[in-house]
């Protein structure tokens, strides 16, 4: 066996999935090649250290099997429990208790939101990165979601456009950017105000709170606004007031057309 | 008869690696928690059906891997959809320039890995939902090339060619990220 032949057969060598013969040959190889036995001893130590880091635990992961384990030995009584809350649930509604069960928690536009903030402040928002202009935003989603997104006048001050993607919220399309907004991180979704109709928790609270309003969800602000047919979501850190702001400023400056 | 106590000590040793796989493969990592609950309920459902002596470590692993697809497949439309507009991805074409930084990097092991953490994630966030899968389930989990075929519902052949590849891809994307950022000293010539 040569070098080139070593080096081919390296992965399941490495990771002892070779057969008896073909190991057998790397190993005299290696007896005699000093450079593929560094070569090899080297790959494994990258192995050995990839493995720890994507294996490595994060803080808090002993409460969450602490948590997880309880549900296992819990599981029994669960059961017992579901039992007890579906007759609960039944209760409720016979009671006329319906309607306080569908309003609780936070607004359907309002989670979506906020699940999506939370999955890219994760993986994209650990990087400073270049600021976008509108036109590229607009250009970057056109034809990739059914409706066209496109800045009217002066692009809005303080709001800049880092990152787009076409998203989805449930099944209603969505432009999903990523701005900063006063140097903060925030997620920006846009939609066509019809999209309203798939959101009939959000559409309650426009209709009960006016065009423009905020709301928080444990760390995280959402601010929303609707206006000439555009429908604006922006979430992050910062406060309710700054998001509502920004998003009825985009409101006013975004058009959405199909 | 197998008992509670029992499944709890299979599944001690595996937690630290059964999180970290499904972080790393679920398209949403902040769903880690629900998804190992219900993969964990369900096998502890199911342990009656284990067989004793063979590998129960290949067995929840095939379970959880169930959880993650189903978990996933939710994300599936928004994910064929997405355009990485600021595209980090490592041209495979340019990262094969890359090969004499990555025997550099080789050979400097102990002075650049700890800088390269951002890169790993996002190396292996970027690979095929396969690749991954197939990479954490051999690197993390140590499972055999057979154990993780069974896991993924693919020929051994299968697990070989998205190892290699997973491999090749990842070596590739930390080399360049170690050269563009200057970790590396810059070569001056090829050899």
């Amino acid at each position: 066996m040569n070098c080139g032949e070593v080096l081919r057969h390296l992965g399941p060598y490495l990771d002892s999935e070779c057969d008896r013969e073909v190991t057998l040959a790397i190993a005299e190889h290696l007896e005699r090649c000093g450079p593929c036995a560094e070569r090899l001893a080297r790959e494994k130590d990258l192995e050995d250290r990839l493995a720890g880091h994507l294996g490595a635990c994060e803080p808090g992961d002993d409460l969450l099997w602490r948590r997880l384990e309880g549900a296992v030995t819990r599981s029994g009584r669960r059961r017992l429990l579901w039992r007890g809350a579906a007759a609960a649930v039944v209760l409720a509604f016979a009671v006329g208790g319906a309607s306080l069960l569908l309003r609780s928690g936070a607004s359907d536009l309002v989670r979506a939101a906020c699940a999506d903030h939370a999955k890219l402040s994760r993986e994209k928002f650990s990087e400073p990165e270049e600021p976008l202009s509108w036109e590229a935003v607009s250009a970057s989603l056109a034809g990739r979601i059914p409706f066209a997104v496109s800045i009217k006048g002066p692009s809005p001050e303080g709001i800049t456009p880092v990152g787009a993607r076409p998203c989805a919220f449930g099944d209603e399309p969505v432009a999903f950017l990523r701005c900063c907004l006063g140097g903060e991180p925030v997620s920006v979704a846009i939609l066509p105000e019809a999209a309203l109709g798939s959101f009939p928790e959000a559409a309650g609270e426009f209709a009960r709170k006016g065009d423009a309003f905020s709301c928080g969800r444990g760390d995280l602000h959402v601010g929303l606004a609707r206006r000439g047919g555009t429908l604006v979501c922006v979430t992050g850190l910062p406060s309710g007031e700054a998001l509502r702001e920004a998003a009825r400023i985009l409101a006013e400056r975004v058009e959405v057309s199909r | 008869m197998h008992s509670q106590r029992t499944f709890l000590q299979h599944l001690r040793p595996l937690q630290g690696i059964l999180t970290a796989y499904a972080r790393r493969t679920l398209f949403d990592p902040s769903e880690a928690e629900d998804v190992l609950q219900d993969a964990i309920r369900i096998a502890y459902g199911k342990f009656d059906r284990y067989a004793e002596g063979t590998s129960f470590k290949a067995w929840i692993f095939k379970i959880l891997t169930f959880h993650i697809l189903n978990a996933n497949r939710r994300h599936e439309r928004a994910a064929r959809m997405e355009i990485p507009l600021l595209a980090h991805h490592a041209d495979l074409a340019a990262a094969l320039e890359n090969e004499w930084e990555y025997d550099r990097l080789l050979a400097d092991l102990d002075a650049v890995f700890d800088r390269l953490d951002p890169a790993i994630a996002q190396a292996v966030q970027r690979l095929p939902p396969m690749e991954r899968s197939t990479l954490l389930l051999r690197s993390v989990a140590g499972l055999s090339y057979r154990e993780a075929a069974g896991v993924l519902d693919v020929p051994i052949g299968s697990v070989m060619g998205y190892l290699s590849r997973a491999r090749a891809k990842l070596r590739r994307d930390l080399a360049a990220y170690a050269s563009e950022r200057g970790i590396l000293p810059p070569l001056r010539e090829k050899p």
